[in-house]
């Protein structure tokens, strides 16, 4: 299977990044990310791709004119040990901007016979800007935390992402994940621990013929659906989800060799 | 002699009270306050309105309809006046159809789906889509799915009123409509309307005084034809006027105000989500044609990050984003 078809990412608004694939997923993909978007969602998942890997992602949430999200991510992998490094901005007309900056690295082992395990780290820059009445600038570093167990089809992660904003208002995300991939069919479950919620997606990836994947995910009664084109070492996705809150899009392209 | 005894036996004045059972010959020919053509409907000889009768006793006000449906649904929306109602049918938590109101505010929904009496009924509307059944109603069809027949219902004004009285003055406003399933739109009217766009915003209805006196008691000897008038109201394209928050990045202690105003009458709410998508707060509103409302939420509580304001109604939504943050 195409390692093009793992490139998944949570889609946790703005705070860890956004792809077309975790759009269409419901944002559950720790167990089951690798390759560049892993410094997004699960650093651990750095390590288990393609030498290169390479994404690019722009998403339009709740149809909302004046809010944009884009993020980018690059990787290199070296046997076990990968190192990558992310940027994601979001901004809100020209009054308000977030942005991260991560360097990420990571290193897989094999414990026994058929079971891998990985575990990374993320040092993130996170800056915030806010030009309306009194200037507002604030610049944070923050540690993530991802871990990873293969063992033949089965995939397990958990991660911790800080989201700290200032230091006396701790946020965080805590995700557990199992997925299982088998014959290009991947089905999963993903629980999230937010500061001031819970929540779980349900997800299933088919691949088609090893060029299209086909993806849908549910969680807390809501649906999102996506699609992917991968064509030699390219990949085009896009994914969409409904929410109360309205509908999110996200387009995706990238390149795994 | 003879002959005036016969004529005042074929004059119904109120009071008159109606056996509700279906059969639509128990009103009489003075009740019949909106005939309407039997050729009009958008759908066919099918689903086709052709006569609404009203007429009322000191406790009662009785609705019935001379009608045809097939897999389509009958509605009868009645204005009480002052008592409170929504603008909009589209978000119902009960037969949501795509009609707005313009110059009536519908407070009480008869309905029932291809003249299945299960599906049917009597409720109250209490605005903002929620719905919850009018106690002491009765409501009965004769009609069949694709067989012409009656539908009639019994209003208690006790019910219809938030006072549990009639209030003084009161006046009935009425439309009947077809509609298809959840959300659809109208394919007859009666009074006609023009059953356009989405939603069909109902414009043209029947009035009728119920209590001309302002004693608070229903009117005694009228001939309810010859009081209804069919009214029409010039149809105002919905526009959002206006739409500001007080501020686009908040600090702690600052509240957020939403300012807003619209052309049109109408029900809605204002959300407050955060960036996730999570519903944080949820204000009601009621706004009349261009009155700038404002509505006030508290944000310190909020911990810091991007948050959007939506402003909702049953047709239309827009919303606008701010930020929190704290040093």
């Amino acid at each position: 299977m195409n390692g093009a078809i793992l490139f998944l990412s949570i889609a946790y608004w703005g705070s860890m990044g956004i792809d077309a694939r975790s759009m269409a997923l419901m944002n559950g993909t720790s167990p089951v990310v690798s390759g560049a978007p892993s410094v997004f969602v699960n650093p651990a998942g750095l390590p288990f791709s393609s030498r290169l890997t390479a994404s690019f992602s722009y998403a339009v949430p709740y149809e909302l004119n004046d809010l944009r999200y884009g993020e980018a991510a690059a990787a290199i992998r070296l046997k076990n040990f990968a190192i990558g490094a992310g940027y994601s901005g979001k901004r809100l007309e020209k009054f308000y901007s977030e942005s991260n900056l991560i360097l990420a690295a990571a290193v897989r082992g094999t414990l026994f016979d058929g079971m891998q395990a990985g575990i990374g780290l993320n040092l993130r820059n996170f800056r915030v800007s806010a030009s309306e009445g009194e200037a507002f600038r604030r610049s944070n570093w923050a540690v993530d935390f991802g871990s990873e167990l293969r063992f033949r089809a089965l995939r397990l992660a958990y991660t911790f992402h800080n989201m700290t904003y200032t230091r006396n208002d701790m946020d965080y995300v805590r995700t557990a994940g199992i997925a299982v991939t088998r014959n290009g069919i991947t089905a999963g479950f993903t629980y999230q621990w937010h500061r001031f919620y819970e929540t779980y997606s349900l997800f299933a990836e088919v691949v088609v013929l090893k060029v299209l994947a086909l993806r849908v995910g549910y969680g807390e009664g809501n649906m999102g659906i996506g699609a992917g084109i991968i064509a030699r070492d390219y990949y085009i996705d896009f994914g969409m989800n409904e929410f109360e809150a309205g509908t999110g899009y996200s387009f995706t392209f990238g390149i795994t060799r | 002699m003879l002959s005036i005894l016969l004529a005042i036996s074929l004059v119904s004045v109120t009071y008159h009270t109606i056996t509700v059972d279906g059969e639509i010959e128990d009103f009489s020919s003075d009740e019949l306050i909106i005939p309407d053509s039997p050729s009009d409907s958008r759908w066919g000889s099918m689903n086709e309105i052709f006569n609404i009768y009203l007429t009322w006793d000191s406790t009662t006000l009785y609705v019935g309809a001379d009608y045809v449906v097939q897999y389509n649904a009958l509605l009868i929306a009645v204005d009480f006046g002052d008592a409170p109602g929504d603008y909009g049918l589209n978000d119902l938590d009960w037969y949501p159809r795509n009609f707005s109101f313009r110059g009536m505010k519908p407070r009480i929904l008869i309905a029932v789906w291809n003249s299945d009496q299960p599906t049917g009924g009597v409720r109250k509307l209490l605005g903002n889509g929620r719905t919850e059944v009018l106690s002491g109603a009765n409501f009965v069809v004769g009609a069949r799915s694709g067989v012409r027949g009656g539908l009639e219902a019994s209003i208690p004004f006790s019910s219809a009123f938030s006072s549990g009285r009639l209030e003084p003055g009161a006046t009935v406003k009425i439309v009947a409509l077809i509609a298809g399933g959840d959300n659809s739109t109208g394919g007859d009217a009666a009074p006609d309307n023009q059953l356009i766009g989405a939603p069909n915003v109902i414009n043209r209805f029947a009035e009728i005084p119920v209590d001309s006196d302002s004693d608070g008691v229903a009117d005694e000897g009228v001939m309810p034809d010859s009081a209804v008038q069919i009214v029409e109201i010039p149809p105002i394209s919905l526009k959002l006027t206006a739409f500001d928050l007080s501020k686009r990045i908040l600090r702690p202690g600052d509240g957020l105000t939403v300012s807003f105003a619209f052309t049109e009458n109408l029900d809605g709410t204002v959300n407050l989500y955060d960036e996730a998508g999570n519903k944080i707060d949820s204000k009601d509103f009621s706004a009349e044609p261009d009155d700038t409302l404002n509505v006030t939420f508290s944000t310190d509580a909020l911990p810091p990050g991007i948050y959007f304001i939506e402003i909702k109604t049953a047709n239309f939504v827009d919303r606008k984003t701010f930020a929190v943050v704290k040093p």
